[in-house]
């Protein structure tokens, strides 16, 4: 900590003495008095006085550009007094034209200096090799005017950067060096946008091209118009009127092609788009060519492939256990699924009947009738089976199963009185101060069944309690009037064919008046609306929260709010929807302005060229954007380290390494699992040089410990470049003493490749995920990654999860020595089929955040779940690797 | 980014009354402000002074009305950075005279302390010279004059979090050419 320490100590002194150190009010006011007499005797309409900041070249005042630019000579020969040099650099911030005229200016001595050697050069007797070398021109010439497609001999200078707003690299051998504004691009140079960094960018035939965060394009200039190669993101392209020619875009799904427009072109995970904004384009797509007029967009995958799993399985005999247990949890789900198979709904009556100060709104298909189905279900699977029976009966032993079963049959006997949604509403308020919420359900329903048969079923639900031992009074009335409703009591009162439960008195008479009028003020918020969109769109279970209204009353001063960036959050919407084996489930966190704190992390949807080095076959990938790491770190970065710890080395070294990410990451397994996990990680950086320098320095941090620590272990780093790109092995050796068995060392390969560091297992898996990152055909080509894209209108994510976890389980069970019976093997693939593909990504949005899942019924965390189960059947085939 | 685009415009503005600020308003209202943002970098009240009247004198002589809305004063002080830091090398690129914040003696006892305080703010005015003008804009406008990143941004037309990279970077790179400043006095 001591050199860290005082140099921030030094650095943090300085400032607080810079802030203190203030001239005197009296030295303020005068020199305050001064300058405003100096500019009351210069002031005049729109003159500058000519003592001071006339051209000494013209003797006009710079009232135009052009006097700028006329003044560029003086500059140049530091003959401008120190306030017009002033105005002249401030000036030359902010204005184009005068920076490029600058520019030239000072290549202009450089370019007649330069004319003389080559005139020189040209006088070399190689008289032979100009006249073929002239041979060869007139024929390239010549073919460029046959085919006007083919790109120019001369790619010099084909774009200049006009400007930068944040970061424009060009990739240049697999690294990426920063780009200034003012800078030329050649023909074919790539370029790429960072995060959260923009350009405008102008071709040599005037045409405009914007270049939004995290894109990749490339220019080549032709004899037909100049071609734009977009690899990745987003640009908006002014074109220029193109004479004859056109100017084209590529992305490797289609070409648009322009004479003089404005148009968008963004390519990313789910396809290219173009979108027009003026004149006419031209798109060819597989063969056809569509022309789009203003406001019309187009996208290249209108249709998404069909899902197609494979599952070839093959297991031991150990394991039949595992998998009965697991088939039984398979089957019992499909049976689950096909009891909660809803239609979804598009309008309901009980939105407009919530209470006026609704916090938690949650509308679900029939509850009482499902809970007592998926009971039964259960039971009769778990009766029927060899492998859960036992287990089922000891837990009806435990809980009195029998007055489970009449509990449920009550249920289902309420249930079926009960129109097809019933809605359970929480109202929070402010009572005395004290926050005070009340629950209302409200449920359509056929009052005349309800009321004749409620009695009977209460007093049944009655003996049920009192058989499990429940002795005390049920508190539940069915009301004539909503006057005769009790504090506590849970009042059910019957208007024409709505329910309305609840346990406040004073609430039951709100509701009263609420459905006597066919609404309440809930109906103008914007909860409701938001509510009442989403019925619009189809619904099966509907859940909302107003978060201000929940929170407010509790604590406006929690601290934890503010850092979790929760404090502006106003409304969560979830739904779930399940159909055939499919479940989508979406939520969306609404926030009153911008996001904030840990909320604000995620950057917006952006391309990922991350996920471009996993494979079609990954198993497993997770991918996200950060808004900014370094952001994030100094936001975490309020743990105050004591004194005594002497960390310094390794603080400098974490903040040197964060700094040059992009934000952007990805981890994933992509290969097999065994024996060695094909486990690979990618990270955007920015600047390699000081990350290899950190990364070298931290090796060097660990083995000095190492040795000064009696730790037993070293590292070693080795260059291992592959493909052409600079690459690195790392080797972990430890010593006798802690070696675990005969594991005593370990490595991992890590490579730079266009601007990302990719690390995996070794360096064959480097190899292949730079095959998929050249070749294009990588995950995100895959159908059944395109198949769960959800249809959101963002051609991006801000973070994504991809898995197939089902696979991942066939990876392991193919790998055991034994082969499956054929009943073994149907048991395997039912359990594989209800495991698909599942993708769930995020949004992060400036006021929203949107998550969506959509795939398998069986979410990842079950199937994990059953992975931890299949844990022994790990441990025995390992043994059994081993005893080959 | 993103999804979404911005445009910004240099329109100038009326306030909520409908009425335009006039120039003797905004110079009344901030040229205190303005006066200090330039002493912070240039340690010297008549550079301050100096530069105070160059950058009302440009506003003055703009063809368009700036935007005289609540931003007048980030935009002027970024305005007061850039010209005092303008200064600054300009004189260094000539050698006219020394940068030195003129060190005055003091009382017996605090002699000590305001001369290391001044040395201090010297070396960091110093090293400020090293780095580029946005940087040094960020720097400035938030350790110096308080703005927060969002409010950094919206003057200097980026986006918060490259206000938040390049304000580490210009941190660092100060730490880093404050701590050689302390190895060559050893």
């Amino acid at each position: 900590m001591k050199g860290i320490k005082s140099t921030t100590d030094g650095i943090d002194d300085a400032i607080e003495s810079i802030k203190t150190d203030a001239p005197t009010p009296a030295d303020l006011a005068a020199a305050g008095d001064r300058v405003r007499a100096a500019l009351a005797v210069q002031r005049g309409p729109q003159a500058v006085p000519a003592n001071d900041i006339d051209s000494p070249e013209s003797g006009q005042s710079w009232n135009s550009i052009d006097d700028y630019i006329a003044a560029i000579p003086a500059y140049l020969a530091q003959r401008l007094s120190d306030s017009q040099t002033m105005l002249f650099e401030e000036e030359s911030r902010r204005s184009v034209p005068l920076r490029r005229a600058l520019n030239e200016a000072r290549e202009q001595p450089r370019d007649s200096e330069e004319s003389p050697v080559r005139v020189g050069q040209a006088k070399r007797p190689l008289y032979r090799w100009v006249a073929a070398a002239a041979a060869v021109a007139a024929i390239a010439v010549s073919m460029i005017i046959a085919v006007p497609d083919l790109p120019s001999l001369d790619q010099s200078r084909v774009a200049q950067i006009d400007e930068i707003d944040g970061q424009l690299f060009q990739i240049i051998d697999g690294q990426l060096e920063s780009l200034s504004a003012g800078a030329w691009v050649d023909g074919r140079e790539r370029l790429r946008s960072g995060s959260g960094s923009s350009a405008i960018i102008t071709l040599d035939d005037g045409s405009q091209i914007e270049v939004d965060e995290r894109s990749e394009l490339s220019m080549t200039r032709r004899g037909s118009g100049n071609r734009i190669d977009v690899s990745r993101g987003r640009i908006l392209v002014a074109a220029s009127p193109q004479g004859s020619g056109t100017l084209d875009v590529f992305t490797n799904e289609f070409m648009v092609s322009v004479t003089g427009t404005i148009f968008e072109v963004a390519h990313g995970a789910k396809g290219s788009r173009v979108a027009v904004v003026e004149g006419e384009v031209n798109v060819l797509l597989q063969g056809n060519t569509t022309s789009l007029t203003p406001g019309e967009a187009m996208a290249s995958r209108m249709d998404f492939l069909t899902l197609n799993v494979e599952d070839e399985i093959a297991w031991s005999r150990d394991a039949d256990q595992y998998i009965a247990m697991l088939q039984e949890v398979a089957a019992l789900q499909q049976d689950l699924e096909a009891i909660m198979a809803t239609q979804p709904r598009y309008s309901t009556r009980l939105l407009s009947l919530a209470p006026a100060d609704t916090a938690v709104y949650i509308a679900v298909p029939n509850a009482p009738e499902k809970v007592a189905e998926v009971y039964d279900v259960v039971r009769a699977r778990a009766q029927s089976s060899d492998y859960l029976a036992e287990a089922w009966a000891e837990f009806e032993s435990a809980t009195q199963g029998q007055h489970l079963d009449e509990m449920m049959s009550w249920l289902r006997e309420i249930g079926y009185t009960l129109g097809e949604e019933t809605v359970f509403a929480i109202t929070m308020k402010s009572v005395g101060g004290e926050p005070l919420s009340v629950p209302v359900v409200l449920s359509e329903v056929d009052a005349g069944a309800f009321a004749a048969s409620f009695d009977q079923q209460l007093q049944q639900l009655r003996d049920v309690l009192a058989a499990e031992g429940h002795d005390q009074e049920l508190e539940i009335a069915l009301i004539n009037d909503p006057g005769e409703a009790l504090d506590g009591q849970l009042s059910i009162w019957l208007y024409e064919d709505i329910l309305i439960a609840t346990v406040d008195a004073g609430t039951m008479l709100d509701m009263q008046t609420v459905v006597e009028n066919g609404g309440s003020d809930f109906m103008d918020s914007d909860l409701y609306g938001l509510l009442q969109s989403s019925y619009e769109q189809g619904t099966q279970i509907l859940g909302a929260v107003n978060i201000q209204q929940l929170i407010t009353p509790i604590d406006q001063d929690d601290q934890t709010l503010e850092h979790t960036g929760m404090s502006n959050a106003q409304y969560l919407i979830a739904q779930h929807q399940q159909e055939d084996s499919e479940t989508s489930i979406t939520a969306d966190l609404y926030f009153a302005g911008q996001t904030e704190g840990a909320m604000a992390w995620l950057a917006t949807p952006a391309p990922m060229g991350s996920l471009e080095f996993f494979s079609g076959d990954a198993t497993l990938v997770a991918a996200m954007l950060l808004a900014e790491p370094i952001s994030i770190m100094e936001q975490l970065n309020e743990l105050e380290m004591p004194n005594d710890v002497d960390v310094t080395a390794e603080f400098e070294l974490f903040y040197s390494v964060v700094s040059v990410f992009g934000g952007e990451m990805a981890i994933g397994l992509d290969g097999p699992l065994l024996p060695t996990p094909a486990w690979k990680v990618v990270i955007e950086a920015y600047d390699v040089s000081p990350l290899q320098a950190s990364i070298e320095q931290s090796i060097a941090l660990f083995n000095q410990y190492s040795l000064e620590n009696g730790v037993g272990a070293s590292i070693a780093l080795s260059a291992a470049d592959v493909a052409g790109y600079s690459g690195y092995e790392v080797s972990l050796t430890v010593d006798d003493s802690i070696a675990m068995g005969d594991w005593d060392s370990a490595s991992f390969n890590y490579a730079y490749v266009d601007g990302y560091l990719v690390a995996t297992a070794d360096s064959a898996l480097i190899g292949r995920a730079i095959d998929f990152y050249e070749s294009g055909s990588n995950l995100q080509a895959d159908s059944e990654f395109r198949e769960l894209l959800a249809r959101d209108g963002y051609l991006d994510f801000s973070a994504v999860y991809f898995s197939r976890l089902g696979e991942l389980v066939g990876d392991i069970t193919q790998n055991l020595p034994s082969n499956l019976t054929a009943e073994q093997q149907s048991a395997v693939a039912a359990m594989d089929a209800g495991a698909g593909p599942s993708m769930a990504s995020i949004l992060a949005l400036p006021d929203k955040i949107h998550f969506a899942y959509s795939g398998s019924t069986q979410m990842p965390l079950q199937i994990m779940s059953q992975l931890v189960a299949l844990q022994p059947l790990l441990e025995s085939m390992a043994e059994q690797v081993d005893t080959q | 980014m993103g999804e979404h685009a911005i445009t910004l415009t240099n329109e100038p503005s009326a306030g909520e009354d409908g009425s335009t600020a006039t120039f003797d308003e905004l110079f009344n209202d901030h040229h205190k402000k303005v006066m200090l943002a330039a002493y912070r970098i240039t340690g010297n009240i008549q550079d301050a002074e100096d530069v105070l009247q160059a950058v009302f004198l440009r506003l003055l002589k703009r063809s368009e009305q700036p935007d005289y809305r609540e931003s007048s004063s980030a935009y002027l002080c970024k305005a007061a950075i850039n010209g005092s830091l303008d200064l600054l090398r300009s004189r260094a690129r000539v050698k006219t005279e020394s940068l030195n914040e003129a060190i005055l003696p003091s009382a017996i006892g605090a002699a000590e302390s305001e001369t290391r305080q001044a040395e201090q703010r010297q070396r960091l005015r110093q090293a400020m010279q090293a780095l580029d003008q946005r940087a040094a804009e960020v720097f400035a406008l938030r350790v110096f004059e308080d703005f927060s990143n969002a409010e950094i941004a919206v003057v200097l037309d980026i986006t918060s979090n490259n206000v938040a990279v390049i304000y580490h970077k210009a941190r660092t790179q100060l730490q880093n050419i404050l701590g050689e400043f302390e190895e060559e006095i050893r």
